[in-house]
């Protein structure tokens, strides 16, 4: 088989975004990734309390519809590629048929607070006892141990502690987060990035092993050079918004468009001097007072309005075409639509056409991951809730239908949550 | 495992820093003089320019060896060709054609070497129409999306204070490396690896993509969910911190404020009241918090488990006791940067140890790699400097 990770069993407890984000870059490549669900599990972005918020932006026309658990864009954004078995584990038989997955399988991902595996009775010691060489990642917000290891976390509380936030604002404003999360995506790359270590590690040594990540601490690893530099210079960073330490003029410009802007940054006196000529500026070229790297960097203000003057002439892609026509680093602030369109991401196939049942054809980002000769592969959509259970209880563990009725019956599985109304 | 890196600046040098600190022996290839161009930014020791001291290069660079290499004469190219023959993973993040130009292309490579598997990052990857052009981090942040969704919605879109699509794509970088170890494992081929960190930011999202794919909606600035119950942002005496006010428990402000009546006060028993009287409650917060710590404010909310987080400077890094618990800060000795404190592993793992070297000095393992390991004697390597080749 050409992927690279096939003949990989991988059990999902992952919840949100970082557990299955991580679940599903190794789905892409071809491993097995069976999803373990509570029958509520899905709640937290297609339950009652998604839709008392009115996060209905994120249902196909804004509509929950029948099965709003099986309707989520980010649940199925986040999810293609796997299979679902729903499973209580706060039940004892429910938990005697996860240990018969685990011995079956090589990889235990859960991003849950820290109790939740210990009471279930799962943690690892408890998994390394049925399955020896099993390899399991926990992913925490800030990690299994440590006077914080109990406290809660989501991307947008965890960056402020992990020294993000502190970095980013306006030129010498107070902090701002980031708009879009950036750590559940660095707590998933570091995830998959150990988790490939350990299973190199285990092609040789045949021993599995636990991986304790703290989302925290995977973030102030993108970081780090800021801790050193504050040691050496006893400084500590400032934030310069849309500046640059160096270069100049370096910002975002305002377009034709409504809210539609463009960044440009300049590195070179060469590619000042174009800038100026595709701006039909050749005073400016020629003038003394921006003739050099200092200087500009020292009156980029003055420098920013000229700028934006002509920008506001054009609509952002048409900015960009002129200036990286002239060899001139510049790109369109894009809107996530804008990106749908792009004609670069169009022409590389970095969309893939997935359809749902319960949602319909949509498109979705592909794995910017790109292999030459095992590429990412899209066999599936993102599961429907227990749309596996018979597969996975009987194919692969041999519970027979009488077995089957009886955990339905329990409420241990299922495919609808159990505060659904009856169809 | 074998690894020539020939990158400079972030993204194939954490790719490769990952691959260093989990074990592999990672050769860095540098430009004889002056070397990565990342020995040239800021922050330095005692702000004073000096190419082995840059925070940015020591950090990224730990645990490599150096040595210099001139790729624009024929004698440099011969030289990284004898290399190839025992490196398993190659990194480049030159301009996509660059390695064409040198004659180092993998379809050029694979005859030769079918094992090696080449990692490419680039901005934009190394096809399609915007494959040849300029890009810079707050380029990549713009046109992934994620700078439109940051910061004040009657402002400017706000670029981050750290270079995240750099360092997303040197992770992706190490997954397609190892991914293609695993391939490599059961088929004895190598591969190229084609990482555009564009795309990496245009796929790192939620909802920016989702919400116009699914109901035609645009995510707005401040970004999600900031628009609805947003985790606002309070100043202590000593800086901020964030709370998600409407969804708080009341008891835990009660307690941090000394304020028992406002446990039951019934402007703010619920969520829908809080909602209501959300005025009145920040207004009763950005006064209290005034006058208290940040990190107390947020010990006690995670004792409660609210949502909370304070807003760490890189001074309170280094002092913050989960850190500290978990040892998360190693101390690295570098004969001219002297001992500092570095972020070690990124995760803890139980069989696999993390090796925390110091960066190499630029041109430090000449002698190693040039001598002990291709043979080149003594006068050659001279020889090889008087040239500029080394």
């Amino acid at each position: 088989m050409k992927e690279p990770l096939y003949g990989l069993r991988v059990i999902d407890l992952g919840r949100v975004w970082s557990g299955p984000l991580t679940t599903r870059i190794l789905a892409d490549f071809g491993a097995e990734v069976i999803k373990v669900e509570s029958l509520a599990g899905r709640g937290a972005f297609s339950g009652p309390a998604a839709r008392q918020n009115s996060l209905t932006e994120d249902f196909p026309g804004r509509d929950p519809g029948q099965h709003p658990w099986n309707r989520s864009g980010m649940f199925n954004d986040l999810n293609r590629n796997k299979l679902s078995l729903t499973l209580d584990l706060s039940q004892p038989e429910g938990v005697e048929i996860f240990k018969k997955l685990v011995l079956v399988s090589n990889i235990v991902v859960e991003n849950y607070t820290p109790r939740v595996m210990t009471n279930f009775g799962l943690d690892y010691v408890a998994l390394k006892k049925i399955k020896p060489d099993i390899i399991m990642l926990s992913m925490p917000a800030y990690g299994m141990t440590g006077p914080y290891h109990e406290f809660p976390g989501y991307g947008n509380t965890i960056e402020p502690v992990a020294g993000l936030t502190d970095l980013t604002g306006y030129y010498g404003e107070q902090p701002v987060p980031l708009g879009m999360i950036a750590g559940d995506v660095l707590a998933a790359l570091h995830g998959v990035s150990a988790l490939l270590t350990a299973l190199w590690s285990k092609n040789h040594s045949g021993e599995g092993q636990y991986i304790d990540l703290s989302q925290a601490e995977t973030q102030t690893s993108i970081i780090g050079e800021s801790v050193i530099g504050f040691q050496m210079t006893g400084r500590e960073p400032e934030r310069i918004g849309n500046r640059h330490s160096s270069q100049a003029p370096h910002g975002c410009y305002r377009c034709k468009g409504e809210d539609d802007w463009v960044v440009i940054s300049i590195a070179s006196d060469e590619e000042w001097n174009r800038l100026c000529l595709a701006m039909g500026e050749t005073e400016l070229a020629s003038d003394i007072k921006y003739s050099d790297q200092l200087s500009r960097w020292q009156n980029q203000s003055k420098l920013d309005e000229i700028i934006q003057r002509w920008t506001m002439k054009f609509d952002h892609v048409e900015v960009m075409q002129k200036l990286q026509h002239q060899t001139i680093s510049c790109g369109p602030v894009f809107k996530g639509k804008e990106i749908l369109s792009d004609r670069h991401l169009l022409e590389k196939r970095f969309f893939v056409n997935i359809a749902q049942k319960d949602a319909g054809i949509h498109r979705y980002a592909g794995n910017p991951i790109k292999l030459s000769k095992s590429p990412a592969t899209f066999t599936l959509p993102a599961p429907l809730l227990g749309e596996h259970n018979q597969r996975v209880l009987n194919g692969l563990l041999g519970l027979d239908d009488a077995a089957i009725s009886n955990l339905i019956q329990k409420g241990i599985i299922g495919d609808r949550p159990p505060d659904a109304a009856p169809e | 495992m074998r690894v020539l890196d020939l990158s400079a600046g972030i993204s194939g040098s954490y790719a490769s820093r990952l691959m260093a600190g989990w074990g592999a022996e990672v050769i860095k290839v540098e430009k004889p003089g002056s070397g990565d161009s990342t020995r040239q930014i800021a922050p330095f020791k005692d702000n004073i320019p000096n190419l082995e001291t840059s925070a940015l290069f020591l950090y990224l660079n730990a645990n490599k060896k150096s040595i210099t290499l001139n790729l624009e004469s024929y004698t440099g190219i011969n030289i990284l060709k004898e290399l190839l023959k025992s490196t398993d993973i190659l990194i480049e993040n030159f301009h996509p054609g660059r390695m064409s130009e040198l004659g180092l292309d993998y379809p050029s490579l694979e005859v030769v070497y079918p094992r090696l598997i080449m990692n490419s990052i680039s901005w934009f990857g190394q096809k399609g129409q915007y494959s040849g052009y300029k890009a810079g981090a707050m380029v990549a942040y713009a046109m992934g999306g994620q700078m439109y969704v940051c910061g004040q919605p009657d402002r400017e879109p706000l670029n981050a204070g750290a270079a995240i699509g750099e360092y997303i794509g040197g992770l992706c970088g190490f997954i397609g490396a190892m991914m293609a170890l695993q391939y490599r494992e059961k088929t004895g081929q190598g591969q190229h690896v084609d990482i555009s960190i564009f795309e990496c930011l245009a796929g790192s999202h939620q909802f920016t993509l989702t919400w116009p794919e699914y109901s035609g909606v645009t995510l707005e600035r401040p970004g999600w969910p900031g628009s609805r119950a947003p985790l606002s942002f309070y100043k202590c005496a000593d800086g901020f911190i964030n709370l998600r006010l409407q969804g708080i428990e009341m008891g835990f402000l009660s307690q941090l404020f000394g304020m028992p009546e406002l446990a039951d006060d019934p402007r703010f028993n619920s969520y829908a009241m809080r909602v209501k009287y959300i005025k009145e409650l920040e207004a009763i917060v950005t006064e209290k918090v005034a006058v208290l710590n940040k990190q107390e404010v947020f010990r006690m909310a995670g004792e409660w488990r609210q949502l909370c987080g304070y807003v760490a400077t890189p001074r309170d890094l280094l002092k913050d006791p989960q850190y500290r618990s978990r040892d998360f800060w190693v101390q690295i000795d570098h004969p001219i940067a002297g001992n500092l404190h570095y972020p070690g592993s990124p995760v803890k793992m139980t069989d696999t140890i993390w090796e925390s070297g110091r960066a190499p000095l630029l041109a430090e393992h000449n002698t190693e790699v040039y001598g002990n390991r291709l043979g080149y004697s003594k006068e050659d390597i001279i020889r090889l400097r008087e040239l500029n080749v080394i």
